[in-house]
């Protein structure tokens, strides 16, 4: 295992709130086939006029950024800062290519075109932070919020930085959702069961959603007055033996989830003395791609930290068996686990 | 060597000069530019542009024909040139990290035309459009099957792949890393860059007075870097070892970066503190030099505050003049550019200059190309949202 890290401070915005307790909402609501986030508050010391020009991407980017980093207390030196996204803002590349096709390469809008590029909303945080000591945006798939969080437990480990603040935003586009569908990938009909690797002829898939997820990871060693709200460290599954109270799976019925079942059963299969109880955080907030991940790892930090109980969803059933029925109340530790598309695991250990 | 070194042993590249590292030391030697003048766009809109775009003889697919993938096969091109050369032949669990601001966006573009015009849209033209698709073909071609993923730093995307696979193994982690960057031009790119009015209607000249800004530009460039103790273990001579990596952000603007060049003298310093050298100890360095009016100030001003008296005595160029500005390649190609001068003792001209701008006073810019032995040397880059980044290359002795 590598080395842990802390969580010095959460920040999130979703369809449903901006608080941990948002992440707890019924699975039906969350079944609708799109769910989007109403209104974005107003963070701090930034004009009103200065977030209107910006992206939804980059306005979730900077509420998100703004809890964590007042939740853990920190200034901005030492910090490294890292995003997650699986692309840029589509809102904001759709216009720019409307004046392009209507008006000609001179007419483009500027503003759409800076606001559309993939280091946005990594930008933007960085300059309402004046976050100056480096960091990158991570591109990937429905894992990635996890392997952001993975590469700052590393930086950290080794010097790179004193802490990182790292997050992961998705933006809803229709024209996204349809092309989606278009490719088999998100029917938006929420699966019987999960994981629920894609029949022939299925096109399923949790309702999609956007918002956006930010924690802030420092060493352990450097928590000196408070504790951290818990302990984070990056898991190799293929080495992983210790098994953990309850795991969170980020299946939702996409073209993830065959290699999220290949990884649970390898998991149970791999530490048949304990048998954890198993929480599907899609039927929470729906299919955030690169953001979900990050979503998960906060239901895991709310089951450790705040003993949160998450509702059940039937199992595969070749699951059935293998983990434990739902289990209520305070978790010493919680695995999550996530796959993306592309057959890429990653997996982080949250403990007390 | 210590086993943790990060040494490179292979080195791929393709941009507006051809295919392969060989095409490229060709053009360094023979001060050789890329850049052609070719439309974007069509009907009333049709003008020319100058840009750097890989020349049909190294890789014969048109922009249109190759909507949803030419990032995949260029970066698949510099891929199989470094490992071929790292003697990589067989299934490799090496980790691969590329850097790409567009990767294969041209197919998003035509789905969406296609969609506004009421036709049935081409899904199959998303197939490339999520930028991680481009680290899937590479590992998948190669069958390269470690820890793989995408980043994206604008303009510093190149070196913060080479800046990140540096990391990996001497922290352990990879013993073993392909890294590198790719952009594959398209109307998108050009418009954007018109948009923010930065392209110049002529061959662009870094810190010129006359400067007026870029020349867009597509290419790739890998590199196999890996532990001395791999290398040695694999009997694999090394061409060059990289010896640090440092980034900043200037949480300055948008699109423009801070003319005081902070963010770049930090992100140079932080890389020659990783490499316990004083900036006494770089022989040259090889600017970004978009030659637009901003970057080039930018650097100016951070190689002032890096180097001070010395700065007449560091010889610099920038190849923005011979490539185009490649965007996410770019910190790449300098990479690659960077190694091969290294090895062949050369400090490349920097085409199209003609005149100094009369406020980069002390700037060693090499107008033509210089030979002269050198062992070590810097790469710089930066990009939009105040993006820095540094690496630092050292000459293999035997």
């Amino acid at each position: 295992m590598n080395a842990p890290a802390g969580i010095a401070g959460v920040g999130l915005i979703v369809p449903s709130g901006t608080l941990l307790s948002s992440l707890r909402t019924l699975p039906q609501e969350a079944r609708r086939e799109v769910r989007l986030v109403e209104s974005v508050p107003a963070i701090p010391g930034m004009a009103a006029n200065d977030m209107r020009r910006m992206s939804k991407l980059t306005r979730f980017s900077l509420f998100a950024a703004s809890q964590a980093m007042a939740a853990s207390g920190r200034g901005s030196q030492g910090t490294g800062l890292f995003v997650g996204i699986t692309h840029g803002s589509t809102a904001h590349l759709l216009e720019f290519h409307d004046y392009l096709f209507d008006y000609g390469p001179d007419m483009a809008s500027p503003n759409s075109f800076s606001n559309g590029v993939t280091n946005a909303p990594l930008s933007s945080v960085s300059s309402a932070f004046k976050l100056t000591d480096g960091g990158t945006t991570i591109l990937g798939y429905e894992n990635n919020g996890l392997a952001v969080l993975d590469y700052c437990a590393q930086a950290i480990a080794h010097s790179e930085y004193d802490a990182c603040l790292a997050g992961s935003s998705e933006e809803y586009a229709a024209v996204v959702h349809d092309a989606y569908r278009a490719c088999g990938w998100h029917g938006g009909e929420a699966p019987a069961y999960l994981p629920f690797p894609r029949d022939p002829g299925g096109n399923r898939g949790m309702g999609v959603s956007e918002g956006s997820a930010f924690f802030v990871l420092q060493t352990l060693s450097s928590f000196t007055n408070r504790k951290p709200l818990c302990r984070f460290t990056p898991v190799d599954l293929n080495r992983y033996k210790d098994g953990a109270d309850v795991v969170v799976s980020g299946a939702g019925g996409g073209p993830q989830d065959r290699f999220e079942l290949a990884s649970l059963k390898r998991l149970a299969e791999s530490n048949p003395g304990k048998k954890p109880s198993l929480v599907f955080s899609k039927p929470l907030f729906g299919e955030t791609f690169g953001l979900g991940s990050m979503l998960s790892a906060l239901v895991a930090c709310d089951i450790v930290a705040n003993g949160a109980d998450y509702p059940s969803f039937p199992l595969h059933p070749q699951l059935a068996g293998l983990f434990a029925p739902r289990q209520d109340g305070p978790a010493q530790s919680a695995l999550v686990v996530a796959a993306g598309r592309n057959g890429q695991m990653s997996a982080a250990l949250f403990e007390k | 060597m210590h086993d943790t070194d990060v040494c490179i042993t292979g080195i791929g590249i393709v941009s507006a000069v051809g295919a392969g590292a060989a095409a490229h030391l060709d053009a360094l030697v023979n001060a050789r530019s890329g850049l052609v003048s070719r439309p974007f766009f069509e009907d009333s809109f049709k003008t020319d542009y100058i840009c750097g775009m890989v020349p049909h003889e190294a890789f014969p697919h048109a922009i249109a024909d190759t909507a949803a993938s030419r990032a995949n096969l260029l970066f698949d091109m510099a891929c199989k040139e470094a490992l071929a050369q790292a003697g990589v032949r067989r299934e490799c669990r090496a980790a691969l990290i590329v850097g790409t601001t567009a990767s294969n966006f041209h197919g998003g573009t035509v789905y969406y035309r296609q969609k506004r015009e009421k036709q049935k849209p081409d899904g199959g033209l998303l197939q490339g459009f999520l930028p991680g698709t481009v680290a899937d073909f590479a590992a998948t071609r190669n069958r390269i099957t470690g820890r793989r993923y995408a980043v994206s730093s604008a303009c510093a995307s190149g070196a913060t792949a080479i800046g990140h696979a540096f990391r990996m193994i001497q922290s352990g982690h990879a013993s073993m890393v392909c890294a590198g960057g790719v952009e594959a031009l398209c109307p998108f790119i050009v418009a954007g860059f018109n948009s923010l009015r930065l392209l110049s209607k002529k061959p662009c000249m870094p810190f010129d007075r006359d400067r007026d800004g870029l020349n867009v530009g597509e290419g790739a460039a890998a590199l196999v870097l890996e532990s001395a103790k791999s290398a040695r273990e694999r009997a694999e001579q090394p061409i060059a070892v990289v010896k640090g990596f440092g980034e900043a952000l200037e949480a300055f603007h948008h699109t423009r970066s801070n003319p005081d060049g902070s963010g770049i003298a930090r992100a140079m310093t932080m890389a020659l503190s990783k490499a316990s050298w004083g900036a006494g100890s770089v022989d040259h360095v090889h600017l970004h030099g978009t030659a637009t009016v901003f970057n080039d100030l930018s650097e100016y001003n951070a190689m002032k505050s890096v180097f001070g008296d010395r700065l007449p005595d560091v010889p610099v160029c920038s190849t923005k003049s011979m490539t185009g500005h490649t965007l996410g390649a770019a910190g790449a190609v300098a990479a690659v550019l960077t190694v091969l001068s290294l090895r062949a003792g050369l400090v490349p001209a920097t085409l199209f200059h003609q005149t100094i701008d009369p406020e980069f006073s002390g700037l060693a810019l090499a107008k033509t190309l210089r030979r002269i032995p050198f062992s070590r040397a810097a790469a710089t880059s930066l990009g939009f949202g105040g993006e820095a980044a540094c690496l630092l290359f050292e000459k293999v002795t035997i």
